[in-house]
This record gives structure tokens, C-alpha cells and sequence, in this order.
């Protein structure tokens, strides 16, 4: 075997890593990983060797804290499995992609353990904490052998002090296709699908049904006592009956049972149960109405016979009555749904792309609608299921959920082994190669599988790819972020003030997603993870709450609570309590900043706590329009009947003056130029490259009124729409544009776009154009 | 001496001389042939996940279990739990599928088989009806549906006589897409079937072929003088079962045809339920005809029907459109005897029934009220018979 040269590189766990990519920019190899306990995460080492490599090894050492040790045996380390991708359809190069992850005992097992000289090949490190760690930093080494050299590559493990929880609260409804399983696994019985079932739960997702035909219900109650401690929820199975009915009474069967298993147990089943009659309202459409409505008509008189049977009162009879169903949908919202309690809606990742959407999604949450989302063949820019797109958008998709009151996920199918784009009168096809087939549909790269079948390989467990991984991980820092509510509910109890974990966390994760549209913070979304940890440790720890966290300019305002006689310093300055907070006191923070972190130090004699707020960059005005002169760079759709003036009057400005702009609306010859018309208010804001956000201040004096927000290349005359909102009536609204990312990841071609604005719908009413006046203000912007 | 009948047998078959056989009870083997007729040897992982299973429940694995290996050094265990059947309480019928033209079912082109077979071991403790199908057994055309068979327990040579006269009639033997192999389903007690496949092949002939043309007759769709009308029919209505459908033959016993030298047995099996036969009658399969061009009001269709059981039947000859819609005709047949009026229709009182210019039948069904497991019947002449 030739000795080998070769590179071990560190690449954060956000990142893929293809198989011809140029690593050589990439620090040399220290893993850096954090936890909490019982929480797993991940980290990868790249190698690349200037010989082809014919035999590797790569083992972990014991994980030391002084008498602490947490065995090698903790850490699990995959091989990344390239596929080729020429697929096309993500619009990312073609290569070989890495997704699959094989364990590497397997690996060796199986003698492919090698590669040729110049690629990279990838290997993936999961840490699993135990729950009852001690918390601190551990440190140990990972030794990469290849072709007999060895490097040592050291390990640093912080275990954060707080105990992730053994069933997440985030609802997953992640589809195991049963019948499918033989197609990889020649086995299709229920004890294969409890290998898939056990399996996805360690991964935080949840298949739809237990392990247990339709239909047995004596079974199912044995599953349901097995398992409900460990999932956030489950679906009563069902047997359909015509194309579009069930058999209820098989259903009421089902309800029955869970209600005397609860009564038996002492527990109350019934709460995490949910219905999705797949067959009768998956992605339910105009037509399908009908049959939806009769279906849960139907399904609420069984559950009403079931409340009588067993005389069930209180909040017994309304957890049966309170049963909802999973319903998907592709173009998200309809007025439809309105008309029901027991919905919980399930729109398309794509339904959440502007603030308009977001907002109605946030305003029907805050009604009490449940809202997921799922994700079929999607992909940048929206959250990723696919082999050639991003790996940090299939995770931090979560942290966007979080903050618009989602709560859940669903997919539609984990384990599509058989080529569904083609067909036969057999049925679908089988692929010849499971393991090196990216599209399962003849369109897409791994749309319908994230995980690969371990049979061929002696395994009875599937193997998980970097997809369903990044997925757990997102799942875990969504529950970092429920962890951070939980613990603010508390201290509101304790304090007597309304705690808010959303305030600190939309401020913190400006750095990692804009509206609809993560931003790519690679590297960044570790840091603000730690944060969030912090936040946690110091809320458990030392009841230290964010209150409130703003920026304007540069100026930095913090407000934080603290239990009476606690030591706060800000920066290493001390900072004095500025009065009592009900039952605790109030800390306020105003700092002018430049970027950077702001760190905060909590003690309570001998115990402290820390956490370092991820900051960002000040604001910076780009223009005030406090000055006549500043109205030569804002320009409206003049030619066609607007107007624009420069404003002193206080009542319509943030401060000096403002940009009066009245938008008018026009008939043209043709309905079609007619609709296509809008009228328009564009503000230069020079170059946008290395710009992170982007916001003006809009003064609307009459009723509501949705416009669109772009950014423009005026030298192609190219408009990009990258929002959608509604400025509220008499009253200022800042719009924010956050998602530049949608016009382009490229900064060189960023730096053409060099000019915002917002734009109406033709104004008419009933055959004739009116005008609306707007105020627009302040326009400043934040550096990446 | 009969072990070497057995082998002399053996050989024949590799030589592709056709041999009617039926399961056997002995265990006879490996099997020494050449493999150039081999369509599925179970011999490796990769060929199992060539096959499609997922019509069904089941674990799917390599054997080497040497009772059970004929050819090659290992077989395909195969452990059939089914799809259970929650209304009857009992499970489906399995079905698997090995799709044509791939890494390893090569062949494509059937016209020079003269035999299909396979052996399979059952290790399931009680016999087990089984078929093969080429392409799908729920199509009414490009299929065929070879006769089920019973595996007992212990080795099967399951064999089949391949006649490419008539598969030809209703599946281009150029392209057969995918060999279906069914294996009736378990009851609710009962413990999933266990059967080890293995050297599933063809036998051959170097006799050219040619696929037999209709000679055409205007007035005559079917008086069983020529091998194609033995393919023109298919049971009627729902069956429980794939593997109890009826059973469609060639009769010469004069008892039982009119015309000619041959009639179509037709011969009813009982349902899995025991409640009755499976399937309530026959159909004509769906084939190009042309119902115009006769003097309507003269022209009747006409069957000629034996009814061979020892109680009347009644028979429900209807006709369908394209667009459903049906006319129907009844005649009671006394036991042992030929249908004798009642069983013609008018063509013009067809027409005035279906919408629009233009005869269009679709097909014709054949109930049979009355009907019994275990019943059987002889249909000689489905013709146009003109009024003198």
C-alpha cells in the first residue's frame, strides 16, 4: 500500500462537501463540538490525499473532563457516500454530492474503505451525550489512518448544563412507506417496519403509524403503551373504504381502545393522538372539500359516541372532542379551513416566503390554529430535501419555523426504494443501485428517501443520510428554542413580568434567516446556537432573562431580569439595577456598538453565569431624507401620473423630513398593460454587496395596503421582488429587507443591484385610477 | 427403473422437449441444464432486489439450504405474510413480480419457449395453490394466466406447457413485460406460507412460429375450430381469488360440442369463503370487431351453451356499450342439456338500446344464475345467425 499524503481539514457541520471540491482553504482539523446532555450533534473531517488510499481507519479516543469520561463509544463515525448528481433540477453544479452515511465498521466490512487520489472523502462524527453527563468541556483526540499514516486530530466536546429531553415536542409526521421497504430491505413485515420505526426516533422524527397492521387494534394498544412516552404525537390508522371514506367504525374502535387503555393506565392517551386520512384530504384540493367535510362530520359523531360510551366529562370529552387532522396543502391557507376547529393545516415551505404570509400564518397561530409545514421536493430558496442543494437549509428551516409559531413537519415518504418515475403494469420499477442513484423519481435528487437500506450490507437498521441528520439537528435547536420558552414562562411566574423567549431569539436569529430565506451564516449558526444554550444555562441557573433587545443605529438597548441581589456586568462593566421587576430587578443595557458579541455576566455569590449576545453590525443611514436635496434619489412612477415631493410636516417623518409620494393609479389600451402596471417607489441605497439588511420607514395616512418590495439592477433595468407586506392603516410601518440572498448568493453580482423600493397593484376602483400617498423614511442598512 | 424414467424425463426437459408435469412429491435434485433458458436462479442479493415484492407482505432471503437448492448453490426463500384483508379477515392472494429485459432476466422474446417452469419447495406446512401469470392477471388483455397448481409440502417441479398459439392470441410474445407469480393467501389463523424458488427457466424449440391469424369470418366470433378462440374468454365478475378462477379448456368430447370438433369448458371452482364459486360467470375478453354491415333486423347473436351440472342454471347473456350501457337476455338451461331458446338477441333491438350511430359491443357477459362450486359448462358457437 503506498504511504499516503494526505490533508484532514475541519468543515463546520452546515456545509457539504462534494466530492471534487478544493478544501485547501479549509483550517486543518480540530473537531469543536457542543451539546447538551442527551442531545447528539454532528461534526465532519475532510480528507484528501495525494495517493489513492486503500485502506482507512478512523477512531476516537475516550472523551476526558478530569475524572469525567464520556467512552468513544459515544461518538459514531460515518463514511459520507458520494452520488452522482446531473440531475439539474436545484439548478447547483453536477458531482458527486455526499449523502449517504455508513457506519464505518460497515464500511470496512465490506472492503470500501478507499478512495482515489484527489477526491475527498468525508467522515461524519455523531456526539451523543449521555443525559446524565457532568456539564463542561471534554477533550480527546480522533486518529485518521490512511493507508497505514496516521494523524492525530484534536477533540474539544462542550456538554452544555442543561438536559435535552428524551421526546422533543415538535409534531413530525414523517412517512414510512411500508409495503416500499422490501424494495431495498426484501422485507416488508411490521418487524422491519419497527426497525425503521425505532430507528427515526433517535433521528427526533416521528413515522405516522406504529409498528402494527391497520386494523389490529389489540395491537395497537400494545404499540401505543410502548411507545407514547416517546413521541410528541401519533396517528390513529385507518382502512380506507371507498376512494374517498374510511370505515368509522373500525375508527371508533380505535378510539374506544386508546380511552379504556388510558383509564387502565392512568394516563391520557388520547392527547397526543391525531387523524390523517391521507387518502381523503392529502394536499386536498376545491374538489376533495366535500369528502373532507364528511369525513370529520363523521369522525366527530363517532367521537361523540365514544364520549357516551364511557360517559366521559371535562377535559377527558374535549381531548376526544379536540382531536384534530393532519391536513397538507399546496397553496397554503384557503377560507375554507376557517370554517373548521379540527384542522391543522399543512402548507408547502414555500407558503412562507413573504411577510404578508408569514404574518397571516403568525395571526392564525396566535388564534389557536396549530400550523405545520412540509416539504415535498424543495429546495433553494426555500428549506432543502434535496441531495444537491445546501445542508444548513435543511436545518436552520426549524429556527424559522420556531419564530413564526409552527409546530411541526411532515414528509411524505422516507423510504422510496423503487424508481416511482417509471412504471409498469407491476407497479414502479426497481433501481438497480440504491446506493448510487440520486433521483428515485426520475426528476429530482433524493426527493422520496432520506434514508438508504441497510440489508446489502448485513445491517438491520437503515443507514441515515446528511438530510435526515441536518433534520434532527434542526429539530434539536428548535428545542433549544422551546427549552428558552419554557424556561421565560417560568421566570414570568416567578418575576410577575411577561417573558418573551421570542423577543431574544428573532434578535439573535437575524443572523441566520431573513423572511423567508436562510442566510447562509455557515459558520454562524454554532455561535448563535451556543447563545441560545447560554441563555438557557443562565435562565435555569441564575434566572437571567432577555426582557427586551433592540438596535437603532448604533445604539445597542438591552433589558434583562434578574432575581434580586444578583451581580450583572455588561462588557466588564458593572451594570446597576435600574429598578425592581416584580419580583425580581431590571438591568438596562445602552451600548453604541461596531459588531461583535456583547457579553454578560450574571452572579449570585458563588455561582455565575455568562452569555455572549451575538450582536451584529450598527445601523447605518443610508439616506435620512431630512434634507429637500435627498429627493433626487428617490424616483416614482412619474411618467404615468405620480407624484413625489419632500415632506417637513413632523407628523409624517421620523425625523427632519420624509419623501412624499403620491402613487396614481392609470388605464392603458390593453387589460393586459392595465394589470401589469404598478406603480412604484424607488429609493438608491448604493451598492448592496456585503449589505445584511436593509429597512426604510413607511407612513401610510389611509387604509391598509399590500405592496411589494424589490431590489433593482438599473443598469439591466432587472427587478427582483422579495417581498410581500401590508402596511398597516395611519400609521408607520418599517419594512425590512433581510433576504437578499433571493436576488443572489454571488456579492459581484449583489453589487449591481443599487436600488429598493415598494410598489402597489394598479389603483382602480370600479374603472377608474385613484391615488394613495405614501411617506417613506430613514433608510439605513446593516453590514454582514 | 423409475428413477431412470425420472432422469430420462430430466433430460428431455433440458432439451426443450415440452413435458406436461405436475408438482412432485420426491425431491428429484439439482437440476444440470444449460442456462441458457434461465430466467431467475435466486442466487444473489442483487437478483432478489431485482424483483418486485411490493404488492405483498414479505421477507425475502437467500437459502442454502440444500434441499431446497436445484440449480446453482442457492434458492430464494421467500416468507409470504400477505396483505391482510381486514373486511374477510383473511389475507390477499400474494403476488410478485420479476419485470423482463433487465440484468438479469434477460429474455424478452417468448416465441421460442415451448415450457415455463420453476421449482419451488414448501415448507409451510400444508399445501398451497400457486400460478404464473405473463403480465398482469387483472388485465383482461396482454395477459395469460397459466392453470394453478398445488404446491405440497416438500420439492415441486412446477411445469408448464408453454402453447405460443394461444398466449400468443392475447400477449405479444416479442414482449413479455414481467412474469407474475401468485401464491394464494392464508387465512386469519393460519402461519405465513414459507417456499424456497429457485431455477426458474424456459425450454425451448427450434420450431419456427408464426402467430396463428384468424381466418376471418364475418358472422363467427367463436366456434373453438381455431386455437385463438380458446383465448376469448375470462371469468365475469369479482373473484375472491386469482388462483380459483374459472378454468378455461379445450373439450373434444363430442358429448359436448355442437359444431366442429372442439367447445370451450368452462369449469367453476369455490370461493375462499367456501360460500359459493368464485366468479359468477364468463366474458368475452375485449377484441376488435366489427358489429356493423349485417341486416339488423334479421341478424342474432347467438350462444350455444351445455349446461353439464345436475341442476338447472339460468344465463344472463347481456351486452355493454363503451358507455355501459347493457341489454340483457335470460335463458334457463335444464341440467344435462343444451340451451334451446332464449339465447339469441336481435341486433336491432341492440341498437336501439346503445346511443348513437353504429353497433358498438364492448362485450358479452355471460351470468350464470345459480351457479355452484364445482359446476361446469360447455360453450360451443358464439355467432350471427340471420333469420331465414
Amino acid at each position: 500500500m503506498e504511504k499516503a499524503e494526505f490533508a484532514v481539514k475541519s468543515v463546520v457541520n452546515t456545509v457539504k462537501i462534494m466530492r471534487s471540491d478544493d478544501i485547501s482553504g479549509y483550517a486543518d482539523a480540530s473537531v469543536s463540538v457542543q451539546t447538551a446532555k442527551g442531545e447528539t450533534e454532528g461534526a465532519q473531517l475532510i480528507v484528501n490525499a495525494t495517493a489513492d488510499v486503500n485502506g482507512y481507519e478512523v477512531r476516537v479516543s475516550d472523551l476526558k473532563k478530569g475524572e469525567d469520561i464520556i467512552p468513544a463509544s459515544n461518538v459514531t463515525v460515518y463514511v459520507q457516500k458520494y452520488v452522482n448528481v446531473q440531475m439539474g433540477y436545484t439548478q447547483f453544479p453536477s458531482g458527486y454530492y455526499p449523502d449517504a452515511l455508513f457506519p464505518i465498521d460497515v464500511v470496512k466490512d465490506h472492503a470500501e474503505d478507499k478512495f482515489a487520489a484527489g477526491d475527498n472523502q468525508g467522515f461524519w462524527l455523531d456526539f451523543a451525550a449521555p443525559s446524565d453527563a457532568e456539564a463542561g468541556v471534554y477533550t480527546g483526540t480522533v486518529t485518521v489512518t490512511m493507508n497505514g499514516t496516521s494523524v492525530e486530530v484534536p477533540v474539544t466536546w462542550e456538554v452544555f448544563d442543561f438536559v435535552f429531553p428524551q421526546a422533543t415536542d415538535f409534531k413530525t409526521v414523517y412517512l414510512i412507506w411500508k409495503q416500499w421497504l422490501v424494495d431495498g430491505e426484501l422485507d416488508n413485515t411490521v418487524e422491519k417496519y419497527r426497525d425503521y420505526y425505532e430507528f427515526m426516533l433517535d433521528y427526533h422524527v416521528v413515522p405516522y403509524t406504529f409498528p402494527v397492521e391497520a386494523g389490529d387494534v389489540d395491537g395497537f394498544i400494545v404499540e401505543l403503551r410502548r411507545y407514547y412516552d416517546r413521541v410528541p404525537c401519533y396517528g390513529i390508522p385507518y382502512i380506507t373504504e371507498e376512494p374517498y371514506s374510511i370505515d368509522f367504525d373500525l375508527l371508533e374502535d380505535y378510539l374506544a381502545a386508546i380511552i379504556e387503555a388510558g383509564r387502565e393506565d392512568g394516563k391520557n392517551y388520547i392527547d397526543k393522538a391525531y387523524y390523517y386520512f391521507d387518502k381523503i384530504y392529502d394536499e386536498v384540493s376545491e374538489e376533495r372539500y366535500p369528502y373532507m367535510r364528511a369525513a370529520i362530520d363523521s369522525t366527530n359523531d363517532r367521537e361523540e359516541n365514544v364520549v357516551r360510551r364511557f360517559s366521559l366529562t371535562g377535559e377527558e370529552a374535549e381531548a376526544v372532542r379536540g382531536l384534530k387532522h393532519m391536513v397538507p396543502v399546496v397553496n397554503g391557507w384557503q377560507d375554507e379551513f376557517a370554517k373548521y376547529d379540527e384542522l391543522i393545516i399543512i402548507p408547502l415551505y414555500n407558503n412562507f416566503v413573504t411577510t404578508a404570509n408569514i404574518e397571516m400564518y403568525e395571526s392564525l397561530a396566535a388564534e389557536g390554529q396549530e400550523i405545520h409545514s412540509y416539504g415535498a421536493a424543495s429546495y433553494w430558496p426555500y428549506g432543502s430535501n434535496l441531495i444537491d442543494d445546501y445542508m444548513i437549509t435543511t436545518r436552520d428551516v426549524f429556527w424559522s419555523k420556531y419564530s413564526y409559531g409552527l409546530k411541526g413537519d411532515l414528509y411524505w415518504n422516507v423510504n422510496g426504494y423503487c424508481n416511482f418515475g417509471a412504471s409498469l403494469g407491476s407497479g414502479y420499477l426497481q433501481l438497480n443501485d440504491l446506493y448510487n442513484t440520486a433521483s428515485h423519481d426520475g426528476v429530482t435528487a433524493g426527493d422520496g428517501y432520506l434514508l438508504y437500506p441497510g440489508a446489502s450490507y448485513g445491517s438491520e437498521q437503515p443507514f441515515p443520510s446528511l438530510r435526515l441528520t441536518a433534520r434532527r439537528d434542526g429539530i434539536e435547536d428548535y428545542t433549544y428554542f422551546e427549552m428558552l420558552g419554557q424556561e421565560y414562562a417560568r421566570l414570568s411566574q416567578e418575576y410577575g413580568v411577561t417573558l418573551d423567549e421570542h423577543t431574544v431569539l428573532d434578535f439573535l436569529n437575524r443572523q441566520i434567516f431573513g423572511t423567508g430565506v436562510s442566510k447562509l451564516n455557515f459558520d454562524g449558526l454554532g455561535e448563535v446556537r451556543r447563545e441560545v444554550a447560554r441563555l438557557i444555562e443562565a435562565a435555569q441557573s441564575i434566572g437571567l432573562a432577555i426582557e427586551d433587545i433592540s438596535l437603532e443605529g448604533s445604539t445597542l438597548r438591552i433589558s434583562v431580569l434578574c432575581k434580586s441581589g444578583t451581580a450583572l456586568s455588561a462588557d466588564g462593566a458593572q451594570v446597576t439595577p435600574s429598578g425592581a421587576a416584580g419580583n425580581g430587578e431590571r438591568y438596562i443595557i445602552e451600548k453604541q456598538i461596531t459588531g461583535g458579541t456583547v457579553s454578560l455576566i450574571a452572579s449570585q455569590g458563588d455561582r455565575s453565569s455568562s452569555v455572549s449576545l451575538l450582536v451584529g453590525k450598527p445601523e447605518e443611514t443610508v439616506c435620512a431624507y431630512d434634507a429637500a436635496e435627498d429627493l433626487d434619489t428617490v424616483t416614482v412612477s412619474e411618467v404615468n401620473g405620480s407624484r413625489k415631493e419632500w415632506n417637513e410636516d413632523s407628523r409624517f417623518a421620523r425625523s427632519g423630513g420624509s419623501v412624499k409620494a403620491e402613487l396614481t393609479g392609470k388605464i392603458f389600451d390593453t387589460d393586459a398593460l392595465t394589470r401589469s402596471f404598478t406603480p412604484y417607489i424607488s429609493m438608491e441605497c448604493g451598492s448592496l454587496q456585503g449589505v445584511d439588511q436593509l429597512s426604510f420607514w413607511v407612513y401610510n395616512p389611509d387604509d391598509a395596503l399590500e405592496v411589494s418590495i424589490y431590489a433593482e439592477n438599473p443598469q439591466m433595468g432587472q427587478q427582483l421582488v422579495l417581498d410581500r407586506l401590508q402596511l398597516a392603516a395611519e400609521s408607520w410601518t418599517e419594512v425590512t429587507i433581510d433576504n437578499l440572498n433571493i436576488v443572489t448568493t454571488d456579492q459581484s453580482l449583489l453589487s449591481r443591484f443599487t436600488v429598493v423600493g415598494l410598489r402597489t397593484d394598479n389603483l382602480i376602483d370600479e374603472g377608474a385610477p385613484f391615488s394613495r400617498t405614501l411617506y417613506v423614511d430613514a433608510l439605513v442598512k446593516i453590514a454582514k | 427403473m423409475k428413477k431412470i424414467i425420472v432422469l430420462i424425463m430430466t433430460l428431455l426437459l433440458c432439451l426443450g422437449i415440452a413435458v406436461g408435469c405436475k408438482a412432485e412429491e420426491e425431491t428429484v435434485g439439482k437440476t444440470e441444464m444449460s442456462d441458457a433458458g434461465m430466467l431467475a436462479d435466486f442466487e444473489s442479493t442483487g437478483e432478489l432486489l431485482s424483483m418486485n415484492f411490493r404488492d405483498t407482505v414479505a421477507k425475502v432471503e437467500l437459502s442454502d439450504r440444500a434441499d431446497t437448492v436445484t440449480h446453482g448453490s442457492r434458492s430464494g426463500k421467500v416468507t409470504l405474510h400477505g396483505v391482510y384483508d381486514y373486511e374477510k379477515k383473511n389475507y390477499q392472494d400474494s403476488r410478485f413480480y420479476i419485470v423482463t429485459g433487465g440484468k438479469y432476466c434477460t429474455k424478452t422474446s417468448y416465441l421460442d419457449v415451448s415450457s415455463i417452469a420453476v421449482d419451488v419447495y414448501n415448507d409451510s406446512g400444508r399445501d398451497l395453490l400457486f400460478s404464473l401469470c405473463l403480465n398482469n392477471p387483472q388485465a383482461s388483455t396482454s395477459m395469460f394466466q397459466f392453470d394453478a397448481v398445488t404446491l405440497r409440502q416438500g420439492m415441486n417441479h412446477v411445469q408448464w406447457e408453454f402453447n405460443r398459439a394461444l398466449i400468443s392470441y392475447n400477449i405479444d410474445l416479442q414482449r413479455v413485460d414481467f412474469f407474475t407469480f401468485i401464491v394464494e393467501g392464508r387465512e386469519a389463523d393460519e402461519q405465513p406460507a414459507v417456499l424456497y424458488f429457485d431455477n426458474f427457466r424456459v425450454g425451448t424449440t427450434q420450431e419456427d412460429f408464426t402467430r396463428p391469424q384468424k381466418k376471418p369470418d364475418d358472422q363467427v366470433l367463436t366456434d373453438f375450430s381455431q386455437e385463438a378462440d380458446f383465448n376469448y374468454y375470462s371469468y365475469f365478475g369479482a373473484v375472491s381469488s386469482l388462483l380459483r378462477q374459472p378454468i378455461f379448456t379445450k373439450n373434444t368430447d363430442i358429448r359436448y360440442l355442437l359444431t366442429g370438433n372442439a367447445s370451450l369448458k368452462i369449469e367453476f371452482f369455490e370461493n375462499r369463503d367456501g360460500t359459493g364459486p368464485d366468479s359468477v360467470g364468463f366474458r368475452t375478453r375485449d377484441r376488435d370487431y366489427d358489429w356493423n354491415g349485417f341486416d339488423q333486423e334479421k341478424t342474432y347473436l347467438s350462444y350455444d351453451l351445455y349446461n353439464a351440472t345436475d341442476h338447472e342454471l339460468t344465463v344472463c347473456m347481456t351486452v355493454y356499450s363503451q358507455l355501459n350501457e347493457t341489454l340483457a337476455v335470460n335463458c334457463t338451461i335444464p341440467a344435462q342439456s343444451w340451451a334451446a331458446g332464449g339465447n339469441t338477441m336481435l341486433l336491432s333491438a341492440i341498437n336501439d338500446r346503445f346511443v348513437g350511430e353504429g353497433l358498438d359491443i364492448f362485450s358479452v357477459t355471460f351470468q350464470l344464475i345459480g351457479l355452484r362450486a364445482g359446476d361446469v359448462v360447455y360453450l360451443d358457437n358464439l355467432v350471427l345467425k340471420e333469420a331465414k
